[in-house]
């Protein structure tokens, strides 16, 4: 079924037409909802949130751009509803007790490195992962930033440049960059692992 | 959205690395979205429901009808039940009361006992304007029952019972206290009631009741032409009991009988690929590959089926039957559980081949998983007498099923029919089997018929819709055991 079959066909509410849009998209769309979340659990709650709002609201997509792109942004914004529900995100982490985070780090699954870094990225404290989720992958500026988690663009600069060096910290204890070249070039890194 | 060229090389990274990871959410994740999409699809199942429950109701009913039917019908013919509430007066459904209490000397036209046996008082029976009634029994609040037969005019004129400040005028009026029930009688009788209603014994002419003052002014009076008549009626009616009692003839329920049933059973399947001619699968051996060897192994496991039908005998050898049914299908097949979820993919026609995730290999190993469903189905069918006279009977019969699939566990096969994936959207609401089956039956002296025999019930479309690129046809060979009552 092509994308255009799928979004005609979801439009008119047919069930197979759905499925084939949930079943093209869901598999990325969880890995993004899963670096917000703390739990898989959690990230397939938001995932199935997010789905309902793409489904009702994709007679507002207007083809300017990929459907991909404008299922992304639902399902980002998704999360940050559903964290925003539970958690206030000032939250900071002094850099003092970051290692108090590195503890866990055992639980990390050595089985790809898209894995491990993600899973890096998740052991963040949650004002951290998600400004860097948001600036670092999903592209946002801190000024939206701060617009959609209701803080100071300021403090989403700072939020973010301790979450960075906090995870750069994690990645080279983890032996999957190597922090005398990283800055130079990653690939390279990666190719040793 | 800020448009950047990555700032540096570890948001790069950090970018990339995070793309690539997939996940596969779980079905659940669908089943949830999907019901929240189209609430209107749980109609079916409710509809189902709804149906059942019918049924259940249409059953305990049925059941519990025979008990007087007769007598109700012959009481009907001559009561009218009216309740009393304080100074309300009512007509409700018929209401089965008896005389019998009643001796034939002592006949009784009005009666009123209080059924705790305590004298009927103020606070029991308040009439006003109660203009009595021929052929009617009251029933005065939950205690107090007045009883009034045969009589065509008893009382003309307003009543009053109980009434402190108004005066009882009844004609023809006898008091009797029976076992300890307290019975107005009427035959001719005047009285200034002011406490209450008291009981006389109009043979011996006292008054059976605590109080006094209403004992002074309760006289008995002679017997009249009046009470003679009303003993000819109540007689003639007591001997016409038996005619009056018969119950009339119901032709549906002398040949209908209501069957409940249990079918304890092996089911299997048999499978073929969608193009194939043959469907193989009699044996354990449920695929074989290009090269001969063997792709799927199955093996049987236990079905039970349940329900209830109506029978309706249409001739001497022929009845007719439809009812509700619950099966539960189930089969076996061995298969490797894998260490972790291994993904793979699944090809369904109108949308192609789709990613799923799968933790059985269909290597036949030590491993197996249950293929089940629970459905409810509408048996439509006839049943055929074969042979056999009185109580030992041999019936052969066929039926029709209409079936709606509530629930179950579906394992597809992948593309490349090395997987097992769980697919329960794969499977078909709607089907349609049929059941063939002969049995003896038995009727004991308790008009309970027992039958035992052989069934044999077959799946007629495939279990999964036509989207999957299989084609699957359950079946069951069981034994089925029931019991049959007549209505």
């Amino acid at each position: 079924m092509t994308e255009e079959q799928m979004l005609a066909g979801t439009l008119k509410n047919n069930a197979a037409a759905q499925e084939a849009l949930y079943d093209r998209y869901s598999p990325r769309m969880l890995s993004v909802c899963y670096r917000f979340a703390k739990s898989r659990e959690d990230a397939e709650d938001m995932l199935q949130e997010g789905f309902i709002k793409i489904f009702t609201q994709l007679h507002q997509y207007r083809n300017e751009g990929a459907l991909e792109g404008w299922i992304r942004r639902i399902i980002v914004h998704t999360c940050i509803n559903v964290l925003k529900k539970n958690k206030k995100f000032s939250e900071t982490v002094d850099l003092i007790h970051a290692h108090a985070f590195h503890t866990n780090e055992e639980l990390i699954p050595s089985i790809m490195q898209a894995k491990q870094v993600v899973e890096c990225i998740r052991m963040l404290p949650l004002g951290y992962k998600t400004v860097l989720n948001l600036y670092a992958i999903e592209g946002y500026s801190h000024k939206e930033i701060g617009n959609m988690l209701d803080i100071e663009e300021s403090t989403s600069r700072s939020q973010y440049t301790r979450a960075k060096v906090m995870l750069e910290d994690i990645l080279v204890r983890k032996n999957i960059i190597d922090k005398s070249q990283y800055k130079n070039n990653y690939a390279k890194t990666n190719a040793k692992i | 959205m800020e448009d950047k060229n990555y700032r540096d090389e570890f948001e790069f990274f950090l970018k990339e690395s995070a793309d690539e990871l997939r996940m596969v959410p779980s079905r659940k994740t669908w089943y949830s979205i999907y019901n929240n999409l189209h609430p209107d699809r749980k109609w079916p199942s409710m509809a189902v429901c709804l149906l059942i429950l019918t049924a259940v109701l249409y059953v305990g009913i049925a059941n519990n009808n025979s008990i007087s039917s007769a007598a109700r019908k012959a009481t009907s013919q001559n009561f009218t039940t009216t309740t009393i509430d304080k100074k309300t007066t009512s007509i409700t459904n018929n209401y089965t009361t008896s005389t019998e209490q009643t001796s034939p000397e002592k006949t009784t036209f009005l009666s009123m006992a209080n059924n705790d046996g305590h004298p009927v008082t103020n606070s029991d029976v308040e009439l006003n304007n109660t203009a009595l009634l021929n052929n009617t029994s009251l029933v005065m609040n939950d205690k107090t029952t007045a009883i009034i037969s045969n009589i065509n005019t008893i009382v003309r004129d307003n009543m009053i019972l109980g009434d402190a400040k108004a005066a009882a005028k009844i004609e023809n009026a006898q008091l009797l206290k029976t076992k300890g029930e307290t019975t107005v009688t009427i035959s001719t009788f005047n009285a200034d009631d002011e406490d209450g209603i008291a009981a006389a014994d109009k043979e011996s002419g006292e008054v059976k009741t605590g109080d006094k003052k209403l004992e002074n002014k309760l006289l008995p009076v002679e017997n009249s032409a009046f009470k003679i008549a009303l003993l000819n009626i109540e007689k003639s009616w007591k001997e016409d009991y038996a005619f009056r009692n018969k119950p009339a003839l119901n032709k549906f329920k002398e040949n209908a009988s209501l069957s409940y049933y249990i079918t304890p059973s092996l089911g299997y399947r048999s499978f073929k690929r969608k193009g194939e001619k043959q469907y193989t699968g009699s044996s354990l051996v449920i695929a074989r590959g290009n090269n001969d060897e063997v792709l799927l192994i199955d093996d049987a496991a236990l079905n039970l089926e349940a329900g209830a039908v109506l029978q309706y005998s249409v001739s001497k050898s022929i009845r007719l039957k439809m009812g509700l049914q619950a099966n539960y299908t189930n089969y076996l097949s061995h298969v490797t559980a894998l260490g972790h979820p291994s993904q793979t993919s699944l090809s369904v026609a109108n949308r192609g081949t789709v990613v799923r995730s799968s933790s059985y290999s269909t290597k036949a190993g030590n491993d197996r998983i249950n293929k089940t469903t629970m459905q409810v189905s509408l048996p439509i069918g006839a049943d055929v007498k074969i042979a056999g006279k009185r109580n030992l009977k041999w019936y052969a019969g066929a039926t029709l099923q209409p079936t709606y699939v509530l629930s179950g566990s579906a394992f597809v096969l992948s593309a490349d029919e090395k997987y097992y994936i769980s697919e329960t959207p794969l499977l078909r609401k709607m089907n349609l089997n049929t059941g063939i089956e002969t049995y003896l039956s038995f009727k004991s002296s308790n008009s309970v018929t027992l039958s035992v025999g052989p069934q044999f019930r077959y799946q007629l479309l495939s279990t999964y819709k036509n989207d999957y690129n299989y084609s699957e046809k359950a079946y069951n060979i069981g034994v089925k055991v029931g019991i049959t009552t007549s209505f």
